[in-house]
């Protein structure tokens, strides 16, 4: 038995799915990196930390599934804002999808092996 | 507290997270850095984080520096095996027709895996390694020029000119041979640290 194997599928999983909260989490409006890391990163949530948005940021905006903007913040230095491209919005509704049907699948695989 | 004092904490932070990132493309590396400074920055705005427990709580909460780099794909875990072979190519590589020597120094200086200052360290402590100590030795003791005289038949003196005076030369000579050997153990802690 290997060590750890038994949360394997776990972070295999999370590191599926993790992109496409981070789009989901830029649906409604753009987000700059610390609010998205905020919000994403709490205790028992999708990320490993805070800071491991930003490899996920850097991945789909060069993906082009994002695209920044500097804007003028009131206090500090300007902030990095992320908003969700035309192809980004269709990779998340696509997920979506295929979610939907990976998750009753699921379900229904361990409701008739009970 | 001292504000230097959390600076240095969030440099080191920082710093092991350059290191982590180095296999990294540039363009990437610097987006990934610079946001995570950024980070930082605001959340010590917003919290304070006055003193080290804030500081160190603060930095948890953004994660361990080699998990990002993780995620980022630099796999920091990965190391090649010919960065390994430099803590020995560089004590002893200048026994190879000094060529091991000077590929250790290359090596050492296109890795990510060390900073400037272990690459300044592992170039100048010393050149050519224990060769070069060898050398540097040889030609020393070449310089000692011994007299012997005395009655026939009766007790000899010897005196020795030039060299090392005794025991400055035997410190001289015990930092030249560890010095190398040291510089070496503290590249591969480095190494394996990464």
């Amino acid at each position: 038995m290997i060590p750890g194997a038994d949360s394997n599928w776990e972070s295999q999983l999370r590191r599926g799915v993790v992109e496409y909260c981070v789009l989901a989490a830029l649906r409604s409006r753009e987000r700059y990196g610390f609010e998205l890391a905020r919000s994403l990163g709490a205790p028992g949530g999708l990320l490993m930390g805070e800071g491991t948005v930003y490899p996920l940021l850097a991945r789909l905006r060069q993906r082009r599934w994002v695209e920044t903007t500097w804007r003028e913040s009131g206090d500090g230095p300007p902030r990095r804002y992320y908003r969700l491209t035309e192809q980004g919005a269709q990779a998340l509704e696509a997920f979506e999808r295929g979610w939907i049907q990976f998750r009753i699948a699921v379900d229904r695989a361990l409701e008739e092996g009970g | 507290m001292d504000q230097r004092r959390l600076d240095r904490m969030v440099g080191r932070y920082l710093g092991e997270l350059d290191r982590g990132l180095a296999r990294l493309p540039p363009a990437r590396r610097r987006q990934i850095r610079e946001e995570v400074e950024a980070h930082i920055r605001e959340a010590r705005g917003e919290q304070g984080a006055r003193d080290e427990a804030g500081l160190r709580q603060l930095l948890d909460r953004i994660g361990d520096p080699m998990e990002i780099a993780r995620e980022a794909g630099a796999d920091p875990g990965r190391r090649t095996w010919y960065e390994a072979l430099v803590p020995l190519l560089l004590p002893l590589g200048g026994f190879l027709l000094s060529v091991g020597w000077i590929v250790g120094v290359a090596i050492l200086w296109a890795s990510p895996v060390w900073r400037l200052r272990d690459k300044l360290l592992g170039t100048l402590i010393f050149p050519f390694g224990l060769a070069g100590v060898s050398i540097f030795l040889s030609a020393s003791l070449a310089n000692t020029v011994c007299t012997s005289y005395g009655a026939a038949g009766g007790p000899m003196t010897t005196h020795c000119t030039g060299g090392l005076p005794e025991p400055l030369g035997l410190a001289i000579l015990f930092i030249l041979i560890v010095a190398p050997i040291l510089v070496a153990i503290h590249l591969e802690r480095v190494r394996r640290r990464t």
